[in-house]
């Protein structure tokens, strides 16, 4: 059961205070800021893509989180391998349906089979209440080829 | 930042297909209507700008019946030239009894090599090289 999150009360002098309130104001909120909702993953991915428009990297590297207002922090981390012989370039977004981009990175790589580290992070503002995906998209030049390569990283957290 | 138009995708099972290969035919078939495709474990995604057309179905199926897999794309026979090469002069040679025409060879090989290895190959008429400038006029080398 995921921890519940109450905006605090302001509390008045000689106001009675009942064991339901101190529940809900210390130790549910307490319980949620020690646990807030989470998604996370990591593991060796693969895949490889040749849009020149940003596509979606890969199911797991898409993360849905139910919030209840506050902000998210989202991050992701991997390598992408150049299989095309040539230089290249590879343009790595998080993406949330409503916010739109919440962080782009572009890495170049001068050689086929080059690697390179990525790590995105985001911190959204406020959301609203609710059920929200978060997913890493990718792209690279027209005729160009790209891939996941070794493990791949990614989380959500409303903070 | 604009958003990209809407994606939708044709899914198909990949079977002995080359991707590689099959990702540019399906470019040269497709044109401006699909940004590209993508693959993992063994299934090919062909992005669409929404909305999917009958004709393009028609033309991703009739890419796919004329595919063969045992082409090399152009940089496959790149790498399998290189290979091949390197194989071809796996010898060590003996500067005793070396012809003239053999050091030539090793020597010019020896120069493909290097070529490849900075990446000075002939450049592929299409697509063209990456932009020297790139967006925020920041690059990032990885080797």
């Amino acid at each position: 059961m995921p921890a519940i999150w109450t905006p605090p009360l302001t509390w008045t002098a000689d106001q009675l205070v009942t064991a339901g309130q101190l529940n809900q104001q210390i130790r549910d909120n307490l319980d949620f800021l020690r646990t807030p909702p989470l998604t996370r993953f990591t593991d060796t991915l693969s895949g490889s893509t040749t849009s020149e428009t940003f596509v979606d990297a890969h199911p797991s590297l898409r993360r849905s989180l139910t919030t209840q207002g506050g902000r998210v922090l989202v991050a992701a981390s991997g390598t992408p391998r150049n299989e095309y012989a040539g230089n290249n370039r590879a343009d790595f977004r998080l993406y949330h349906d409503t916010l739109g981009t919440l962080s782009q990175i572009q890495v170049y790589f001068d050689i086929q089979y080059a690697r390179a580290g990525v790590c995105l992070v985001a911190l959204t503002p406020a959301l609203t209440p609710g059920l929200h995906e978060f997913r890493v998209q990718w792209l690279t030049p027209p005729g160009r080829i790209m891939s996941l390569w070794g493990v791949w990283s990614m989380f959500a957290m409303e903070i | 930042m604009t958003e990209a138009q809407p994606l939708e995708d044709i899914e198909f099972e990949l079977g002995d297909a080359n991707p590689p290969l099959l990702a540019e035919e399906l470019r040269a078939a497709l044109g401006a209507c699909s940004p590209g495709v993508s693959w993992r474990n063994g299934v090919m995604r062909v992005h669409i700008h929404a909305p999917v057309m009958p004709q393009d179905r028609a033309r991703v199926d009739a890419v796919r019946a004329a595919h063969q897999p045992d082409r090399f794309t152009y940089a496959e026979q790149i790498r399998a030239d290189l290979e091949q090469q390197r194989r071809d002069h796996r010898s060590t040679l003996d500067p005793r009894s070396v012809s003239l025409e053999a050091l030539a060879r090793r020597v010019a090989w020896l120069e493909s090599e290097l070529r490849h290895l900075r990446e000075m190959e002939p450049a592929r008429p299409d697509p063209q090289p990456v932009p020297e400038a790139a967006i925020n006029g920041e690059r990032h080398y990885v080797r």
